[in-house]
């Protein structure tokens, strides 16, 4: 079975900068969740996630993220969305109030502008 | 402003104001540039020091000789222009070259433009030979090749040579003399160079020493019998005096000491070592020795005889000193020997060595030890130099009380016991020698008698150095007059020939040389020369900041004034004080340390052309009378040669002037139009004659701007901005003012003043400083005898002055241009006429067409399009308008080329509106306008853009329902008889068109209206059919035709659709119409077939109709089979597109039209259309085309139609309505119906296992169908979730994880953009197992689609979602 979603990772000394691609629905939430937990495990600062590459995404991606961001706060770890405007999924993520509950930034750069030790 | 132009004003070489035109008003000077005087090159020539000849090559004789020639040659002016080159040439040259072959090869290079110069010996007419020096130079004519030479006699530099020749013979000669003292003397002598080396020896020092002269020559003298002292320790070279002779340039006399002999003995001698000169450098020492031995022996013996051999003693010094002497060239050389000569012969403690000339003294050179009292008057060199006899002062005492002042100067030890011996020659002093002695001893008569006798040896060497300096001066002096000759002669550029004159005096005759010239702006510095380059630019610097005053009574500015040669030979502090401006200037003044100058015209023909000026500063030389006339000789050579510049750049500028002026005519003779020739004269002016050059034409009301160019962008910018600004009564404004003189204005200098003066504010005055003007040019353009417009040429930042020439050259300028704009104006007047006679023609062939056009067009619109078009056509307007009369107001229905505030103001105007077309229509007359004159006289408005017209009232009925106006822009427009009866026709016709279109207009409305509520509203939506309807009224003007459309949705799933026309137009037909459509409804609405509908109407047509016919087409669907039944009356056939795109016209179904005599039956056609296939009906305006059969327009509509197959109806009806109409009004009525099946199918319909992986395909399947469909990606996201969500809920919830099932999705969008998706399981629902997380779901696509309906049944859950997609952009 070829991956819905991929993930690849970037470092920022003690920032981890996740950049996920492709889709997420019910198939693959729970994964992408312990992926992106396993990836954070690489730093100790801030887990950013890119999803300007994302193509689709769901409730289930909702509950994913929302484990994911329990379990960083749970090390006193910030979680950070980035979302391009333009993307496919910025106006879900707007339209289901992510931006609410998540910092959702619009590029990379800010994200890490608003860490600490970015 | 000095008139600079050589042969001008003559005697009037003063300076002259020119004040700027303009500025003052009728002081402004006029000036017109003579002719070049008949003969000017000749006086050149005559005057010339040099011989000057000018050769004809092709009568191969002189042509021109000057008097400089007839004296070198000695022969006649009459004889000369006889003759040639052979003639006055001996056959052969010293370089044994036949004379005639070496004088073409020159002669040869000269007509190549180059100018050579080579030695040459002439014969005068005694046959006697001239060196000369020769310089040849092309003369340009036109007619003849002629070759000038300029002859240097060089016999005078030839004897300066000579003279420095017997001096060098002389002083080989003294040489010759000094050996034969040595050989005849009885004392030995020799000579050593500065190395100790022996360089000459006499017989005598040979014989008491032991070696050969040949063998001491050469060797060094101090190892040889110098080594050791009397006893016999050795004796350094260092400690040795004669060795230290040489260098400490003293002289010392010695004894005690021992020489030694070849043989190894010695022998105690006495000798007298002094410096040898050679010019002014010590080259060695001379040593004089003398044999003591038997002196000693004997000198008790010779005691007595003590005095006599003092005697001798110093008589042999004084052979040494003359011999010393005889080699001195110069007084400075004179001062060095006197003064070792003062010091060893007569033990001074110091020597001074003054000079006495013309009652100065001057220190020339001194030497030993402590200050000496120098030339001070009152003073002892002084007093000596008066008396010209010897001042003795003994002490201290007698220093004080004679020479107070001097003593002041001195310290106390300096007091030494002095005598000043005049240096005298034949009568005359030239010199004192002051000597100074450490002891007060009293020098006896035999050390006066030495003194005397130096003393007068100096005062011989004096005169002997000063006769050679000046011999050698004489011959510098000659040398330098001829290279300075060559030089001038060799230039014909002014500005060369001054910085070559400038170069030339320093150093030679000064240190500083400062050329000058009267400018309009006071004195010019036109160079200054200096050995060392940076202190020129610094001088350059300076004499820009401090330029001479052109009003100091001496100087510079009078010597150029007056024309004679100034002197000052002292230049004391004083001078330099007064003539400082201020205390900078003063300091650097100062700095110059300037001693003495002069300053010498440079003059010819009577002029004063610049001055030179002549400075010494540093060097310390002074000026005398003999220089001053050498100056002077010069300044007059560099006189002819700047003139002969002078007039060889005039001759140079007349011809590039008309080589300009050819090539301005030969632009302005093409045959261009006023602008055109306009912008290339100025395009040829500048930058060649002009930084800035406008050109103003005059007409009735003033001298607008015509052409500007500038070579600068900028100031383009600027005068383009400014000078239509130009105003002003013509009396103070200088472009007016040629105009009305028609004389050129000249300003040479341009002031600010006169800027100031010349602008009407403050914003022209910084427009004008911005353009910088230097000089200015005005120049008339004058044709057939008056001006017409006027040229201004405008030096800026080229920082040119113009002059005479250049205002000549304008004025040329100005008369071709004038001429070439006459012509043009002529050209264009003739084309005009020309071009007026045609319209005329045209006029006619239209007055014919116009009538045609008129009563063929119906709408007022249209009416009102043809006047404007036709009455412009017709007279060549530009602009033309036709208004309707509205109460007190107009309103004007068309309006086309007026300027926009004007159309706008021509929209809606009152009847009292001051212009003509208002004035027309009130006054029912015709308003002719002439002229911008009568214009301006009858509307007051001066500068009306379009000046000249006609409006004419269009009267019907005795009143006036409107206007037509048309204007032009030229000043004057006549109208001839014939073009205002023709006019006053054309008004006429207009007046009834418009009328008749205002009735139809009437009508046709009212038809219009009743047809239009008539028409059904817009179809209910009925579901799976969608109906688009579309009526076009014909063009206006033509009368509302009955066609008219229905749709009839019955209750049984069926829709009935009709189309008719009733033939016939305006009121009527429209009423018929509507009771024809009523009754259609009726039948239709009782569910009768089609055939029986249309027989029942036919039947209720034949009752109500009177005169009409009237065609109809009924159709009725089954919206569930898709049957279609048909019948028509006398209408074009029905269309069906199907959705794969066939066509397919329903023929069956015929019968007649209905009329008043119909009775008949119809019988019906039947057809199938199936989903998201098309039915057309429609009226035959959409297909009838004029001049084209029927078939032609159906086989159109059928492919148009096809072209539309698939699309909704909507889309159906704009795109064939495209096709067949385009953009065009129809002529006819149109109307058209399109009923069309909704495609019932989902679009996408898929059954797939409720397994969470199926979604992500099942997601990719439905994203590609909706791409496909059109839907915009941020849509397409949106129903991804909102299905993803539905699907998610039905894999989660509806089966057991043991039981698994299916799911299904129905997703399907209908032709209005309406997109359904349906989701659907089969599962029995279970509660959500926990809370949050499907909460979420629900939201998010309530949230992304407009409806979503959720039902639960036992058979599972079904979810339905709307959403209303954009359509595609």
């Amino acid at each position: 079975m070829t991956e819905l979603a991929r993930i690849s990772v970037e470092q920022h000394g003690e920032v981890t900068l996740a950049r996920l691609a492709g889709e997420v629905d019910m198939s693959n939430a729970t994964h992408v969740a312990a992926q992106l937990l396993a990836v954070a495990s690489g730093g100790s600062g801030a887990l950013i996630v890119d999803l300007t590459g994302s193509e689709y995404l769901d409730s289930a991606w909702f509950r994913a993220i929302e484990s994911v961001a329990q379990g960083l706060a749970r090390a006193g770890r910030p979680l950070r969305l980035v979302c391009a405007p333009g993307a496919p999924t910025r106006g879900l993520l707007e339209l289901a109030g992510m931006d609410r509950m998540l910092p959702l930034a619009a590029s990379v750069e800010e994200a890490l502008d608003g860490v600490p030790d970015g | 402003v000095a008139s600079s132009r050589p042969g001008g004003s003559g005697g009037e070489g003063g300076p002259r104001d020119v004040l700027p035109a303009g500025a003052l008003p009728g002081q402004a000077r006029i000036e017109h540039p003579g002719e070049l005087p008949e003969g000017r090159y000749e006086a050149l020539v005559e005057h010339a020091p040099d011989a000057i000849v000018v050769l004809d090559l092709d009568a191969g004789r002189f042509v021109t000789a000057n008097a400089a020639a007839e004296r070198l040659f000695g022969l006649p002016r009459e004889r000369l222009v006889q003759i040639g080159p052979t003639e006055v040439s001996p056959r052969f040259q010293p370089d044994g070259r036949p004379s005639r072959e070496a004088a073409d090869g020159y002669i040869a290079l000269a007509l190549q433009g180059e100018t050579p110069r080579f030695d040459w010996v002439h014969l005068d007419a005694a046959g006697e030979a001239i060196p000369c020096e020769i310089n040849l130079l092309r003369v340009p004519d036109p007619t003849r090749t002629l070759v000038r030479g300029s002859i240097i006699d060089v016999r005078d530099r030839r004897r300066a040579e000579e003279v420095a020749r017997v001096l060098q013979a002389e002083r080989d000669a003294a040489l010759e003399q000094l050996s034969s003292i040595l050989a005849s003397a009885g004392d030995g002598i020799y000579g050593i160079d500065r190395d100790d080396r022996v360089t000459f020896a006499n017989p005598a020092a040979s014989r008491m020493l032991g070696w050969s002269v040949a063998e001491m020559v050469g060797g060094f003298a101090h190892e040889r019998w110098h080594h050791s002292r009397p006893g016999g320790e050795p004796y350094p070279q260092s400690e040795c005096p004669i060795c230290a002779a040489a260098r400490k340039g003293r002289s010392r006399t010695v004894t005690g000491e021992v020489f030694w002999r070849r043989d190894g003995g010695s022998f105690p001698v006495e000798y007298t070592c002094a410096p040898l000169l050679h010019g002014q450098r010590i080259v060695g020492t001379v040593c004089v020795f003398r044999d003591t031995s038997q002196r000693i022996e004997a000198e008790i013996a010779r005691r007595d005889a003590a005095a006599q051999e003092a005697a001798r003693l110093i008589a042999e010094r004084l052979q040494i000193a003359t011999s010393a002497l005889s080699a001195t060239m110069s007084v400075p050389d004179v001062a060095m020997v006197a003064v070792s000569q003062g010091v060893d012969l007569l033990g001074a403690r110091r020597v001074e060595l003054l000079e006495y000339h013309d009652g100065v003294l001057t220190t020339v050179g001194a030497g030993g030890d402590g200050p000496t009292p120098g030339p001070d008057d009152p003073g002892p060199a002084a007093d000596a130099a008066r008396s010209g006899g010897p001042v003795r002062i003994r002490s201290a005492a007698e220093w004080r009380e004679r020479y107070p002042a001097l003593v002041r100067r001195l310290d106390e030890g300096d007091l030494l016991p002095t005598i000043s011996h005049p240096l005298p020659l034949g009568g005359r002093i030239l010199g004192v020698m002051t000597l100074g002695f450490a002891t007060a001893q009293v020098l006896d008569d035999l050390d006066l008698g030495a003194l005397g006798s130096l003393a007068q040896q100096c005062g011989q060497a004096i005169e002997r150095a000063r006769l050679y300096e000046a011999e050698q001066r004489s011959g510098e002096r000659q040398t330098f007059l001829a290279e300075a000759s060559q030089l001038f002669s060799g230039t014909l550029e002014e500005q060369t020939v001054i910085e070559e004159l400038a170069r030339l005096c320093v150093p030679r005759i000064a240190d500083w040389c400062v050329v000058n010239a009267l400018s309009p702006s006071g004195v010019d510095t036109l160079a200054v020369a200096h050995s060392d380059p940076a202190l020129v630019s610094w001088a350059q610097e300076a004499s820009r900041r401090y330029p001479p005053d052109p009003d100091a009574p001496a100087g510079v500015a009078e010597v150029l004034r007056s024309g004679r040669s100034e002197l000052i030979e002292d230049i004391t502090d004083e001078m330099v004080t007064a003539a400082a401006r201020d205390q900078e200037h003063l300091k650097l003044v100062r700095t110059l340390a300037l001693c003495s100058a002069m300053t010498v015209p440079v003059s010819s023909g009577g002029r004063t052309l610049a001055a030179i000026t002549l400075l010494m500063g540093e060097s310390g030389r002074r000026y005398d009378e003999g220089d001053l006339r050498f100056a002077e000789d010069l300044a007059r050579r560099a006189g002819l040669a700047l003139d002969n510049a002078r007039l060889y750049a005039e001759e140079r500028r007349e011809r590039r002037s008309a080589s300009f002026l050819a090539e301005v005519s030969g632009a302005l003779d093409a045959p261009l139009d006023v602008a055109e020739r306009l912008e290339r004269l100025v395009g040829l002016v500048v930058p060649r004659l002009a930084d800035l050059c406008t050109v103003r034409l005059a007409d009735p009301y003033g001298l607008p701007l015509a052409a500007v160019a500038a070579a600068d962008p900028e100031r383009e910018r600027i005068a383009r901005a400014l000078y239509p600004r130009f105003v002003g009564p013509p009396e103070e404004a200088g472009m007016a003012r040629v105009l009305t003189t028609v004389q050129a204005e000249l300003v040479r200098e341009v002031t600010d003043e006169m800027l100031q003066a010349y602008s009407p504010d403050q914003a022209f005055l910084e427009g004008l400083r911005a353009l910088g003007p230097r000089s200015t040019i005005l120049v008339p353009l004058i044709a057939r005898g008056s001006a017409i417009g006027s040229m201004s040429l405008i030096a800026a930042e080229s920082g040119r002055r113009y002059d005479d020439h250049d205002l000549a050259l304008a004025e040329e300028l100005g008369r071709r241009a004038g001429l070439a704009i006459d012509n043009a104006r002529l050209l264009e007047r003739e084309r005009a006429a020309r071009a007026e006679a045609e319209a005329a023609r045209e006029r006619v062939a239209r007055l014919q067409s116009i009538g045609a056009a008129l009563g063929s067009a119906l709408g007022r619109e249209e009416v009102a399009r043809v006047i404007v078009a036709e009455g412009i056509a017709a007279l060549g307007a530009t602009a033309g308008a036709v208004a309707l009369r509205r109460g007190d107001e107009c309103v004007t229905l068309r309006a086309l080329g007026y300027p926009p505030d004007l159309a706008a103001a021509l929209e809606r105007f009152p009847l009292s509106a001051p212009f003509p077309l208002a004035e027309a229509i009130r006054l029912a007359e015709p308003v002719w306008l002439e002229s911008a004159d009568s214009w301006w006289a009858r509307f007051g408005e001066p500068r009306a853009p379009l000046p000249t017209g006609l409006a004419l009232p269009l009267i019907v009925g005795g009143r006036a329902i409107g206007g037509i106006d048309f204007r032009f822009p030229q000043r004057e427009r006549a109208f001839e008889d014939t073009e205002r009866a023709f006019m006053l026709a054309f008004a006429a016709q207009c007046a009834q068109a418009l009328e008749r279109a205002e009735r139809y207009e009437a009508e046709h409305r009212i038809a219009l209206t009743l047809q239009r509520s008539l028409l059904p509203p817009p179809p209910p939506t009925i579901a799976g059919v969608t109906v688009a309807l579309r009526y076009l009224p014909a063009g206006e003007g033509i009368e509302a035709g009955g066609d008219w459309y229905d749709v009839v949705a019955l209750d049984d799933g069926r829709v009935g659709v009709a189309v008719g026309d009733v033939v016939g137009r305006g009121i009527e037909a429209a009423a018929v119409m509507g009771q024809l459509q009523s009754a259609l409804r009726a039948f239709a609405l009782q569910g009768e077939p089609p055939g029986a509908v249309i027989t029942r109407l036919a039947r209720f047509a034949a009752e109500v109709q009177q005169a009409s016919m009237a065609t109809v087409a009924y159709g009725l669907l089954d919206l569930e089979s898709g049957e279609l039944r048909y019948a028509r009356a006398g209408h074009p056939p029905p269309l069906i597109v199907r959705h794969g795109g066939d066509t397919e016209y329903l023929g069956e179904g015929r019968g007649p039209p209905l009329t008043a005599l119909a009775g008949a039956d119809y019988e019906e056609g039947r057809a199938t259309l199936d989903a998201g296939d098309a039915l057309l009906l429609y009226s035959d305006g959409l297909i009838e085309r004029r001049r084209e059969v029927i078939d032609e327009g159906l086989r159109r509509l059928a492919q148009a139609a096809a072209g539309a197959a698939g699309a909704p109806a909507e889309e159906v009806c704009d795109r064939v309505l495209g096709a067949l109409l385009g953009d065009r009004t129809p002529g006819d009525d149109v109307a058209l119906l399109v009923l069309r099946r909704t495609p019932l199918q989902p679009s996408i319909h898929r059954r797939v296992a409720a397994r969470p992986d199926a979604l992500a395909p099942l997601r990719g399947e439905l994203r590609r169908w909706l791409r496909a469909e059109g839907v915009s990606e941020l849509e397409t996201q949106d129903v991804l979730v909102a299905c993803g969500e539905a699907l998610s809920n039905a894999v989660e919830h509806a089966y057991r994880e043991d039981e698994p099932g299916e799911v299904e999705l129905w997703v399907s969008r209908d032709d209005g953009g309406l997109l359904v998706a349906s989701v659907r399981d089969f599962g029995r629902w279970r509660a959500p197992t926990g809370r949050a997380d499907r909460g979420r779901g629900l939201p998010l696509m309530e949230a992304l689609m407009d409806a979503v309906d959720i039902v639960r049944e036992r058979a599972g859950t079904h979810v339905s979602m709307r959403r209303r997609i954009e359509p595609p952009a």
